[in-house]
């Protein structure tokens, strides 16, 4: 029983306006092959900081065969005005 | 230690303003570097020239197959080993930024790389290995495995100097 005398209760919801579902932060995966029959399969999950890891893998297996890494870069701002 | 932020080198800007002779660090010269380092490295922006932070050092270097010890040059860090083709423009007028801009991300394809936090530009003069920016990935080792690491800049805009605010 919760605080607020429902069970289950989701205290972010009183907490924020804006509530988001799973939090600000969650991490968001796509996956698929990378050719609709013949090709490998892959999962992209993109993190908290804005930046892809893409697994990749043998068919039928498990993922991790290969993995890449693209950082999503914000652009460095300096200032002399 | 650890990284915390991007940015710039003022003691290499300095140097490149200043017309030090053949030891400048041209930002758009391709036979620079860049190179990728762990959380056990410190940026150390405020370093002076040539000093402890300002210049590459390989104690907190990540590198592994694909991607050498002391980097890839940037004649050779976009897809297929081509050139980030770098430059310097002026862009705006309110404000007015200098604007460093690649023509191309980069991508360095067939890498095993383990626990990179940031990644810096440097020059490769001998002697004279001046950092002049860093490129912070937000407080995580990225890894890869007989994989692509790339680096995607909005708009291409690698870093920006704002010379005149809003008026």
């Amino acid at each position: 029983m919760s605080l607020t005398g429902e069970p289950g209760f989701d205290l972010d919801k009183l907490r924020s306006i804006g509530h988001l579902k799973g939090g600000r932060t969650m991490s968001r995966s796509t996956s698929g092959r990378e050719h609709p029959e013949s090709g490998l399969p892959y999962k992209t999950t993109r993190d908290e900081l804005g930046n892809d890891v893409t697994e990749h893998g043998k068919a039928g297996s498990g993922l991790s065969e290969r993995q890449d890494v693209g950082i999503n870069a914000e652009t460095v701002r300096g200032e002399m005005g | 230690m650890a990284w915390a932020n991007s940015g710039l080198y003022p003691a290499t800007i300095i140097n490149s303003l200043s017309g030090a002779g053949s030891n400048l660090a041209a930002w758009n010269t391709t036979t620079n570097n860049v190179f990728l380092t762990s959380n056990s490295d410190s940026t150390l922006y405020a370093a002076a020239l040539g000093g402890t932070g300002n210049i590459y050092v390989a104690t907190y270097e990540v590198s592994g197959t694909g991607w050498a010890a002391g980097g890839v040059a940037i004649s050779a860090a976009a897809a297929g080993a081509t050139s980030l083709a770098p430059t310097l423009t002026v862009t705006g007028t309110s404000p007015v930024l200098l604007s460093y801009n690649v023509g191309a991300n980069l991508s360095v394809a067939t890498t095993t790389l383990t626990g990179a936090y940031g990644m810096y530009f440097y020059s490769t003069t001998a002697s004279h290995l001046y950092k002049w920016l860093g490129i912070y990935f937000g407080g995580t080792g990225y890894s890869t495995v007989a994989g692509t690491f790339a680096v995607t800049w909005s708009g291409l805009v690698v870093a920006t100097i704002n010379c005149a605010a809003n008026t």
